[in-house]
Parts: structure tokens; sequence; C-alpha cells
């Protein structure tokens, strides 16, 4: 799970946030995407429904709420982008986290 | 039912969370002042007006009633796109006999012959899955009418039929032959030609015949369920007065635009219930797509503004005090008071109040404007400065209006006595923060419960294997007077209170405890005279007032997918599409925010925008058209400002109006486009500014009739036109001869607006 940190910088740094948000809710789908793999083998990402309910169905509880949240994310616009991008960040971070000490 | 999200976020980090959505939050006590005046006193008004032997334990229940009441609305009013999508997934495979061929061997296959089995799977929430489920709910219906079809045919029929098929005649040719047997020997009153038709014809045909006469059902059904939600959500706005505030709104934003008699005539066009029903009738299903839309996305937004007002009510105890001699007078008072001053002097001398009061809420203004000392002079003085009064008198008394006053004007006793129980009643913001605050930190877990809950429901395999945990209070306190729905599943709301109490309970009451303590009003106030902390019955309260938000936004997503649908198959709604926050200079690329709008114009009195994720368009858009190239909305910036309010159906006088005024030289550039936008959507044709002009050989322009539609691939960011079948890029404009925006009248424009600019939901 690593991605090109520098770009993610950059473009942060020139307010691009919506970029970063992009970037790191890609990163998160395919940290989720491969976790479910390990479970069921035929899974594959539709969309971001279908992703949340496989969370739910097949990971732990940390992984779940992520899951909650990058859904509401994508679909409720009353979080400022600055919001958003902190807790990409945090949600990022304990992925990482996960993986690395799993 | 045990909780299964145990490993939640603890207190502090969940705090912390809160205060930082606080902190970006749009949601800020000036917000939430505005409704608490403007909408929820006078809903709480009403409710007392309407029972005026209430006491505080009725008029709570009363509340609980009219929440679960419209839960229950908001849940059936969301819940109709999934009816909507299915009609596409019916439609889908219809038209995809590849996809329908695929679908039949997944069911058939051992991994997926249940309806579980697809739900669970990988296919749960997605098109694939709905078609799946579909078919596995048809197939056995199939198989049992394909069984009495046969049987019930005229001997000798269907015999024929199977030689022919053996034969290798082709389908069209045996129903032809079939037919014509069938006009010839019948006298049509053994089966009627209607009946021998679907019986012969799906034999024939086989199921995708059956599978076209569903679908037909589905949307005849579809039609009634939508026109049903509307008016629900429609009798619901106009209970808890969001359509008056949404008039309100309307109004500043026209005055702003000199168009006060357009606001006029649209407040004017409101219907009621019964006439609505008439008025919807005639709308395409484009347009009822887009009104429901509207409806369920704006009640996502009002709610949150009535769930604080109902926790601050309970935090602070309010309900006593709405009742309160004193404070009802008061109201009352001030109810007479903005009737006859407020409301005529806005209107009449087209005052905005927003930018006059930009900030204090208007009943400490009226207090201060008419507090006795200096009541009348103050209120001369002011209509006295209004350039409108002194141009035209005709149109009110002033004195006329001060004797009005003067009748309902209370004695300086009164005042005091209302002040008083109103500053009591009244919480200061700080008060109003630190509610806000408990509202913020219960979102998340709540969020969870209730998906935890759903999950549960959806991974139960009938209603009955789903344990509700109902106490008998809870029954009856919250559901005894709703009627049944066998969509709505009911749960308790004990696991989560108890779940909460369990997890943050002592540094809840402590945390808050201290932060009241910090208020200057509290500092030496014992104990118990503290505004309660009670985690139990916070947590309840919040996720009562919270459910209808929940499930407005939970099925946010089958909404996007059935917009999506709307957009990319149905042609009624000629103008809808993606708006993008900024295009190329040179016209070929858009870029979009995180999120971003979803335009339709539909023949409604405001067209439709909705927010949501690119990612969340994208995927559907793949799964059902197997691209990702969307149309561009077009003209987002003629309504720059003006957000979508008290939404109707047109009525003859509105469009005729605005017909007469279209060309109208006293109107500004932006309101004459604005006018032009509106009349467009009653007459469903697109606005002459956003055509392009053709020419003709000879060079010379032609009319303008083309409305030469942009599609953005949603991957890339390239803009296309879609040209004789295919999707063309659009050739780079010249950056030297790039018209500025005054100047661009004859094509396109380009749409650059932002969010948050434009007319928002």
């Amino acid at each position: 799970m690593s991605f090109n940190k520098k770009e993610l910088i950059e473009n942060f740094k020139n307010k691009n946030y919506s970029f970063c948000i992009e970037m790191l809710s890609d990163k998160i789908i395919d940290n989720l995407v491969s976790e479910i793999k390990k479970q069921n083998p035929n899974f594959e990402y539709v969309n971001i429904t279908n992703l949340k309910n496989n969370c739910l169905k097949y990971l732990s509880d940390s992984k779940k709420i992520i899951a909650i949240q990058l859904y509401d994310y994508m679909y409720n616009d009353d979080y400022s982008e600055a919001f958003v991008l902190d807790n990409l960040l945090s949600m990022y971070e304990t992925l990482y986290s996960e993986n690395i000490y799993a | 039912m045990d909780i299964n999200l145990n490993n939640i976020p603890t207190f502090d980090i969940n705090m912390d969370l809160a205060l930082k959505y606080r902190k970006t939050s749009n949601n800020d006590y000036r917000n939430f002042i505005e409704f608490f005046h403007a909408t929820f006193i006078p809903y709480i008004q009403s409710i007392i007006k309407a029972h005026p032997e209430y006491n505080r334990d009725d008029l709570e229940k009363h509340l609980k009633l009219d929440i679960t009441e419209l839960s229950e609305k908001v849940f059936s009013s969301a819940n109709v796109y999934r009816f909507y999508l299915e009609t596409h997934a019916r439609k889908f495979l219809l038209d995809n006999p590849d996809k329908l061929e695929e679908v039949l061997q997944d069911v058939k296959s051992d991994r997926f012959n249940s309806f579980d089995k697809v739900d669970h799977s990988e296919y749960a929430n997605t098109f694939r899955g709905l078609c799946m489920t579909y078919v596995l709910e048809l197939l056995p219906t199939y198989e049992d009418d394909l069984r009495d079809y046969i049987n019930e045919l005229p001997e000798g029929y269907y015999t024929q039929i199977v030689n022919m098929q053996r034969a290798g005649t082709p389908q069209n040719k045996i129903w032809d032959e079939i037919l014509k047997k069938y006009k010839n020997e019948y006298n049509y009153t053994f089966l009627t030609l209607k009946d021998f038709s679907t019986r012969a014809r799906t034999i024939i045909f086989g199921f995708p015949e059956y599978l076209k006469a569903d679908k037909e059902e589905l949307e005849k059904y579809f039609r009634n369920r939508i026109n049903t939600s509307i008016l629900d959500l429609n009798a619901q706005f106009d209970k808890l007065g969001f359509t008056k505030r949404g008039q309100e709104i309307r109004r500043n934003n026209l005055n702003r635009l000199g168009l006060s008699e357009l606001a006029q005539k649209l407040d004017d066009n409101m219907f009621s219930n019964e006439k609505l029903y008439g008025a919807i009738s005639t709308l395409s299903i484009g347009d009822l797509i887009a009104y429901n839309t509207f409806l369920v996305n704006r009640f996502s937004k009002e709610a949150d503004s009535l769930q604080e007002a109902l926790f601050v009510t309970y935090q602070y105890e309010l309900l006593d005090k709405f009742l309160d001699p004193e404070v009802q007078k008061f109201l009352k008072f001030k109810e007479t008071l903005n009737m006859h001053t407020e409301t005529d002097l806005s209107e009449r001398y087209e005052i905005d109040r927003s930018s006059e009061y930009p900030t204090k809420d208007d009943l400490f203004r009226m207090l201060k404007l008419l507090y006795p000392k200096k009541a009348y002079s103050a209120l001369v003085g002011r209509i006295a400065r209004l350039p409108e009064a002194r141009k035209d008198k005709t149109k009110v008394s002033i004195p006329g209006l001060i004797h009005e006053l003067k009748k309902q004007y209370p004695t300086r006793e009164d005042f005091e006595k209302a002040i008083t129980a109103m500053e009591d009643f009244y919480p200061s913001q700080p008060e109003v923060d630190l509610a806000l605050d408990k509202i913020a930190f219960m979102h998340t877990p709540t969020k969870l419960f209730l998906e935890d809950i759903q999950n549960q429901i959806y991974e139960a395999s009938s209603d009955e294997d789903f344990e509700t945990e109902l106490s008998k209070e809870e029954e009856e306190e919250t559901f005894g007077n709703i009627s049944d729905n066998d969509e709505i599943i009911r749960y308790s709301y004990r696991p989560y209170q108890k779940y909460m109490f369990n997890s943050y309970g002592d540094q809840y009451e402590e945390y808050f405890s201290k932060q009241f303590r910090n208020i200057p009003k509290y500092e030496f106030e014992p104990e118990d005279k503290l505004p309660k902390s009670d985690l139990k019955e916070d947590s309840k309260k919040f996720l009562r007032f919270y459910t209808p938000i929940y499930y407005s936004y939970s099925f946010k997503n089958d909404f996007i997918d059935s917009l999506i649908a709307l957009i990319a198959s149905d042609n009624t709604i000629s103008n809808a599409g993606i708006i993008p926050s900024n295009i190329s200079e040179d016209g070929t690329y858009a870029e979009f925010n995180r999120i971003t709008g979803i335009g339709l114009d539909p023949a409604l009195t405001s067209p439709v925008q909705v927010h949501t994720s690119k990612r969340s368009i994208t995927d559907f858009l793949k799964e059902f058209t197997g691209t990702s190239f969307f149309p561009i909305y077009e003209g987002m910036d003629d309504f720059n400002g003006i957000s979508a309010q008290a939404v109707y159906p047109f009525s003859k006088n509105v469009t005729k109006y605005l017909k007469t005024i279209l060309k109208s030289p006293e109107l500004s550039p932006e309101a004459q486009r604005y006018v032009s936008r509106l009349y467009s959507l009653s007459t469903r044709k697109v606005p002459e500014h956003l055509r392009s002009t053709t020419y003709s050989l000879s060079g010379k322009a032609k009319k303008k009739t083309v409305f030469n539609r942009r599609y953005v691939d949603l991957d890339t960011g390239r803009l296309y036109h879609f040209e004789k079948n295919q999707f063309v890029p659009i050739e780079p404009t010249p950056i030297s001869t790039i018209k500025k925006p005054d100047e661009i009248t004859e094509s396109n424009k380009t749409s650059n607006s932002k969010k948050g600019d434009g007319y928002e939901l």
C-alpha cells in the first residue's frame, strides 16, 4: 500500500484537496478490496455501496468503520474538503499500520 | 440483538472527530437560530394551536409520533428508487439478450441459485446483482404461468407451435400464423384476443416476453408509487414548515433580482395535496423522479436543522416553556406582528430581510425595535427611510399600519414578562454550541449502529429472523398511531442506549458537566440545575431524530443511480448531466470537485440539483452503460444564487406571466437569464441562449435550433460531442479567439460554477 507521496504533497501544498482526496480514497479502496479478496477471491470492486457491504461482512471492526465513513464521504456534501482529507489521512494511517503489524 | 461494532472509536477519538466536524461544518449557531425561529417555533405553535388542551407530555408524545411518521414517509419515499432501478433492470435485460443469457446462466448455477446467495455475494448492491435477483424472482412464476398458459390455449395450438419450433420456423412467423389461425377460428369468447396473445406470445417468445409484460406492470406500479411519495413528502413539508421557509428564501432571492412579482406568482403557484395530485399526473417519469429527488434531498438538509432544534428543545427542557401562558402570549403577539409588519414590509417594500438583518434572530430584533420607549418612533422612522414608501404611498397606509400595531401592542408589563420568559427559554450561543457538540459527538456511533441494524436486516433471510427486541413501552409510545407499512421493519433503541452508555457513560457526563459549568450563567448553579447530560436519554433522543435523516442518506446511492439511469436512457429531460467545477480555457477538459453536482431541468418551477462524488457516478455508469461518458449540465450560471425552494409543477398563470416578462427591458441581464430559463422549464424547451447557431451553406446565420450537448469522459475529463452515433473529441478553441463570458451568447457556454456558487438543494 504505497503511492506517490511526492505528488500528494505537491497537490496538498497547492491546496488541490479534491485531487488529494481522490488519490487517498483510491488507495483506501484498493486496500479494502485486497482485504476482502483474501476472504472471497471472486470479489471485484463495482461500487462503494457494494464495497461497504462486503467490508461489513468480511472485515474487522476498524475496517468496517473506515468503509462506512468512506461511503458517507462519497455521498454526503455536508463535510468540508479539509475535514474529509484529514480523516482520510487517519484512515490511511490505520490501514497502513494494521498492514505492517498484521 | 448484539451490536457487532464493539471496537468503535473511544470517547476521546470520537469527541475529537466531533469537534473537528463542528469546526469545519456549515451548520453553525446562526443557521440554527434562523431555523429555530423561522420554522421550528411556528411548527410547535401549529401543534399547540390545534391542541390547546395539551400538557407537556401530550406535546412530547405528539412530537414523537410526528418524527416516527416522518421516518416512515422518508423511508418509503427514498425506497421508491429501488423500484425505478428494477424497471431499468428489466429494460437492460430486454435490450441486451446476451446479458440476459449470462444472468440466466448465473442464477441457475450452484453459486447463485437463491436470492440469499446473490444478496450476500460479491454482487450485493450492484446493478448486476439487481438483475440477478429479479430474474430469480421471476423465473418460478414464469415457469408456473407457462404451464398454465399451455393448458389454457385452445386445443391443438400448443402442438402446432412446438411443431413449428422444431421445424426451425422463426418466432415472428410462428406468431403471425398462430394469430391468424385464432382470428379465423374463434369468436374471442373463449379467450379474449389480449389473453390469447399473452399466452401464445409467452410460449413462442419465451422468458423475454414474460419479462416485457412484467416490466410494463412494474412501470405502472412505479408511477403510482412515486406519485404517493411526492404527495406524502409534500404534506410533510407543509406540516413542518419547510415549504414556508422555502418560499421566504426564494422571495429574498428573487427580490434581489428585482423579480418580486414573480416571487408572488410562484407563491400563488402552491398546490394543496388534492390539486397537486392532478398537477403531477401530467408529468413525465423523468419529471417525477426529479421532483421526488428534490423533496428527499431537500428534506435531508432541513431535517438536520429539525433534529438540532428538537435536541436543543429537550436539552434545555423547552417543552414546558413553549406551553407557558406568558410565552404563548408572546409568541402569538410575535406571530401577529410578523403577519402585519415584517411580511407586509418585506413584500411591499421589497426588503431583503437577510441583508437587512444579517445575523441577529428576528425575535430579538423585533423586541428591540418595538421596545415601548422607542417603539413607534423607531418604526415610523424605519418605514420613512425606505425609498419605496415615499414613491408609492397607495400600497400601504403607514398610519393604518401603526393603528394595526397599536391594537396588538402589549403593555410594558407584558413585554417585560415576555422578555424574561423568552430569555429563559431561549438558549444562548454557548449553550446551543454545546448542544450541537453533543449532536456531532453522537453522529458517528449512531451511523454505525444504524448501518449495523440495516446489515442485520439485510443478512436475515426473512423478516422473522430479525429480532426487533421492541419493548411494549416502545411499541406503545412511538408506534401506536402509525399505520402499518410492510416495507418497514421496526427495531428497539435500547441496544444502542446500552452500548453508548457502556462505552462512554461517565466520560460523556463528566465532559459536558464541565463544559456547562464554564458558561457564566451556570457557574454557581447547583449540580441539579445544570442542563442534563444523561447519555442514555440523550442518545435515545438523538437516534430518534436522526433516523429519518439516515434513511434519506442511506438511499442516496439508489437515487443517484436512478438519476444516472434516467439521464443515460431517457430523453424527456433535455438538459441534464454533471456540473464541472471548471472547464479548461480551450474547452476540451472538465474538472470536478470532491462532491460534484448533477443537474436536471424538469418541468418544475426550479431545476433540481443533487451532489455526489464523481466516483459514485462513474461506478454506476460503467455498470449501466459500459462507458464513462456522461452529459454536461449546461447553463448552470443562469441560476447563480437562486436555490431550489418550494418547488411545484407550473400553473398556467405562472407560465403566462413568465412569457409576458420574458423580453421586458426593465429586467437586468441576470434576471432576464433567470426568467428565460424558468420559462424554458415550463415549456420543456431548451432556451435560445443555450443553443448553438447553425449556418446555411452560404454562411448566413439560420435560426438557433441546435442544443449541442457536451459529454465528458469521467475517467479522463476529456470533453466530447456526440455525432453520428459516436463520441467525437471537441476540438480545442484557439485561446486568442475565446470570448469573454459576457460575449458568449450564441453558443454553449462554459459552465464554470464552483460548488456553493450555484443553486443548491
